[in-house]
């Protein structure tokens, strides 16, 4: 019998031992020795809906803004557009929300109102940003109640005050592509000219993408002198006289020129995703927003095509061609409150890259649409990439900022279910108007009293 | 000495041997070892089910709003905007039970009758099976692109198909009154599933019911209306009830292809409770509608349930 004992571990050495080899070996491993780094830092996710090319550029930007603050770890998570508005809000309320969030320009005001994101005014002040270098029109939906709640990147303008038209349509037409239509009855003419039905009564080639939205409508609005709501933002506007001839003139355009609302849905319900009936040279004139450039010169580079703005109503005295910021597009950067103030700090920082310093001009560059930023839009190599720049400056400069208030969404569901009874004639254009104007003005009325 | 007997509650594990008094804890604690089996499920079932419906009951009585996670008890407020200030409730309500009313009948029907033709003994059999269960599995979003291009009033399909017949276009997805058959329609593409469970119910039926039938002098249609339909009452009951739990609750169709669309035509009564929730951030008035679509479908269950003892034969 062998007097050496063999060591045999009992369960509880066993454990001890795996434990400390595998706390060793993680203790030595680089990702470790990265992730003890990365404790030291302050990391920021941030939820962008810049995917596909984009998510490159702004990688890039990340790269040269943590060469220059390496305690910051910037974590680049695009979104998919998906439910969009449940992935957000559930991060918001869900208590762990990213650092920083893309934000449209309603959730800012939304937000903002509950008290779920942080004012920036104070680092913004700090680090003696110049508001004025934006748009007024870009800028103004980033405040409410007196503070600033974001920077606005890309633009909310630029939406609604251009559109392209096809330069050989035109022709064919027997219309002058050096004079687009500029105000509404150029357009009835136009429209009437250009559009080709087929045989049953189908559209084949619309005049124009104008249609019976309440996007449309609110668009249309403004070219008539109209608004939305009053200026302090108690009173809904639209059924205004001026918002009743907007509709009626809308509606009956639309028919007239496409046989009717339901022709027009049956023509765009079968355009596919990622398809551009415009690039195509199937659609008259685009009423579109300014990243049309770009789609254009990767998809028809060699369409001949022209820019023209919104028209407005002749007949009106005091309207004219405007376009409207933040209607219905448009994103801010926001930063949780429930954040800490470092990384509040270390989030603002982050903000002011991708929407005031140069690398946020560049990244507007790299995809061919203007900046909110007045300056950046005036670097000559616009003017190399689109020969209708000064045409987009122009219309940046133009446009008004539509308000907005926390319950916009509610409201503008009100509108577009109103409008879409106008549309298939259940109502008309002023009683569905004043229907829509009384139900909104009840929500604005409920919200501003709890609000008081 | 007499030995001790084992206590009844320790009597668990046949023929182990009794525990002394040193091990009585770890004995008296495996008991509790199911419950160790059981955790996933179960904290899944609190985590998820559970605590989030008891917490829309309570929600349903306030005007919880989840962004600025402010919560006041606001009582039967909730439940009297619903029924009276909510000028989209009752045409939601309207539509889903139109929905419901035409999808769930037609639904068991032609799973039914598709089962019963692939239970018949052709060749391709497996492939047949195959090839009507596999929309089933096709993510609901690809289905919708797809029946998006077969409704298009112009390029169409059906309307390709049905002008053959002389009938004009129909304007499935742009006219309120074509939306919701329309989308009735397009619920058959998932039959397949229901086709399955019926195929087993099919396949339970013993041969000796139809030899018996046979020496009888029953044609086919009497052996579908004497024995076959009996027999699966119990399946037809399972997918009834599944089918109207499912289809009260039918959203992607309605917020992908037709956004609630035309005139309020496909806003089903989940769109409307979805827009309210996380689009106006009104979660104490969705989490009412919440409760009110959970006490109606369970009002039907039960009384469904109820009527099965006059219909549904076990055998």
């Amino acid at each position: 019998m062998s007097r050496h004992r063999s060591f045999q571990p009992n369960r509880r050495q066993l454990l001890q031992g795996a434990g400390g080899l595998a706390a060793f070996a993680a203790l030595g491993s680089p990702a470790t020795h990265q992730a003890l780094a990365q404790d030291a830092a302050i990391t920021l996710d941030y939820w962008n809906w810049w995917d596909v090319q984009r998510q490159e550029l702004m990688d890039a930007i990340i790269a040269d803004f943590q060469e220059e603050f390496p305690d910051i770890v910037v974590n680049n998570v695009p979104q998919t557009w998906d439910r969009r508005a449940e992935v957000v809000t559930t991060a918001l309320a869900g208590g762990d929300p990213p650092e920083i969030i893309m934000a449209s320009r309603q959730e800012i005001v939304q937000f903002a109102d509950s008290g779920a994101i942080a004012p920036i005014t104070q680092f913004v002040e700090t680090e003696g940003l110049d508001l004025d270098r934006y748009y007024p029109s870009e800028i103004a939906s980033m405040w409410w109640n007196d503070e600033l709640y974001a920077l606005p990147m890309p633009t909310a303008g630029g939406e609604t005050g251009l559109y392209v038209y096809n330069a050989q349509l035109f022709e064919e037409a027997g219309l002058d592509p050096e004079n687009p239509p500029e105000t509404w009855d150029e357009l009835d003419e136009a429209t009437a000219a250009l559009t080709k039905l087929t045989d049953n009564g189908a559209l084949d080639i619309p005049g124009s993408n104008l249609s019976m939205s309440a996007q449309g409508f609110l668009a249309q609005l403004y070219t008539n002198n109209g608004t939305l709501y009053s200026d302090d933002l108690k009173t809904v506007t639209w059924n205004s006289p001026e918002g009743v001839e907007a509709l009626t003139w809308l509606f009956e355009y639309v028919q007239r020129h496409f046989g009717g609302h339901q022709n027009q849905l049956d023509w765009t319900n079968a355009i596919q995703p990622g398809e551009r009936r415009f690039d195509q040279g199937r659609l008259a004139i685009e009423f579109t927003n300014v990243s049309v450039f770009f789609h254009i010169r990767n998809n028809a580079p060699d369409l001949q095509y022209g820019v023209g703005f919104r028209p407005y109503n002749s007949n009106n005295a005091d309207a004219k061609s405007q376009g409207v910021a933040a209607l219905s597009f448009g994103w801010g950067y926001i930063i949780p409150s429930s954040l800490d103030e470092a990384t509040q700090e270390a989030a603002f920082k982050f903000i002011k890259r991708i929407t005031y310093d140069d690398a946020a001009a560049d990244f507007m560059l790299q995809q061919e649409r203007p900046s909110p930023l007045i300056d950046a839009n005036e670097n000559p190599e616009y003017q190399d990439i689109n020969p209708h720049w000064d045409k987009v400056i122009q219309s940046m400069e133009h446009d008004v900022s539509v308000g907005i208030v926390p319950v916009q969404t509610e409201i503008i569901s009100v509108l577009t279910d109103y409008v879409d009874l106008v549309a298939f004639e259940e109502m008309s254009p002023e009683e569905g108007l004043n229907m829509a104007a009384e139900e909104a003005q009840g929500i604005l009325d409920e919200y501003w009293s709890s609000a008081s | 000495m007499t030995s001790r007997s084992i206590p009844a509650r320790n009597r668990s594990l046949e023929g182990v041997q009794a525990p002394s008094t040193r091990t009585s804890l770890t004995w008296r604690l495996r008991k509790y070892l199911g419950f160790v089996f059981i955790a996933p499920w179960l904290i899944a079932f609190l985590a998820f089910d559970l605590i989030p419906t008891a917490s829309a009951f309570y929600y349903s009585f306030t005007d919880w709003n989840v962004i600025a996670k402010t919560s006041n008890w606001v009582g039967l407020a909730n439940y009297e905007k619903m029924f009276t200030g909510d000028r989209l409730f009752w045409p939601s309500v309207w539509n889903t039970l139109y929905y419901v009313a035409f999808a769930v009948p037609l639904g068991v029907i032609a799973g039914f009758l598709l089962a019963l033709l692939l239970n018949t003994k052709v060749r391709f059999q497996g492939l047949f099976r195959t090839l009507f269960y596999l929309p089933a599995v096709v993510p609901s979003v690809a289905a919708i692109m797809v029946w998006l291009w077969i409704f298009n009033t112009n390029n169409g399909i059906l309307n390709w198909f049905l002008g053959f017949f002389g009938i004009d276009p129909i304007r499935w997805l742009t006219s309120p009154d074509y939306s919701k058959p329309a989308l009735i329609i397009m619920s058959l593409w998932t039959i397949g599933s229901g086709m399955v469970i019926y195929l087993a119910g099919l396949q339970n039926i013993p041969d000796d019911l139809y030899e018996a039938a046979d020496i009888d002098g029953a044609n086919a249609w009497n052996k579908l209306i004497n024995i076959t339909i009996p027999l699966m009452t119990p399946t037809i009951f399972f997918n009834l009830l599944l089918g109207l739990i499912g289809s009260f609750q039918i959203f992607n169709a309605a917020f992908i292809m037709t956004e609630g669309g035309p005139v309020n035509s496909t806003r089903f009564y989940m769109l409307h409770l979805y827009e309210k929730a996380f689009q106006q951030s009104q979660m104490g008035y969705a989490s009412a509608m919440a409760v009110l679509l959970f006490v109606v479908v369970l009002l039907i269950t039960i009384f469904v349930n109820w009527s099965s003892k006059r219909w549904v034969f076990y055998g």
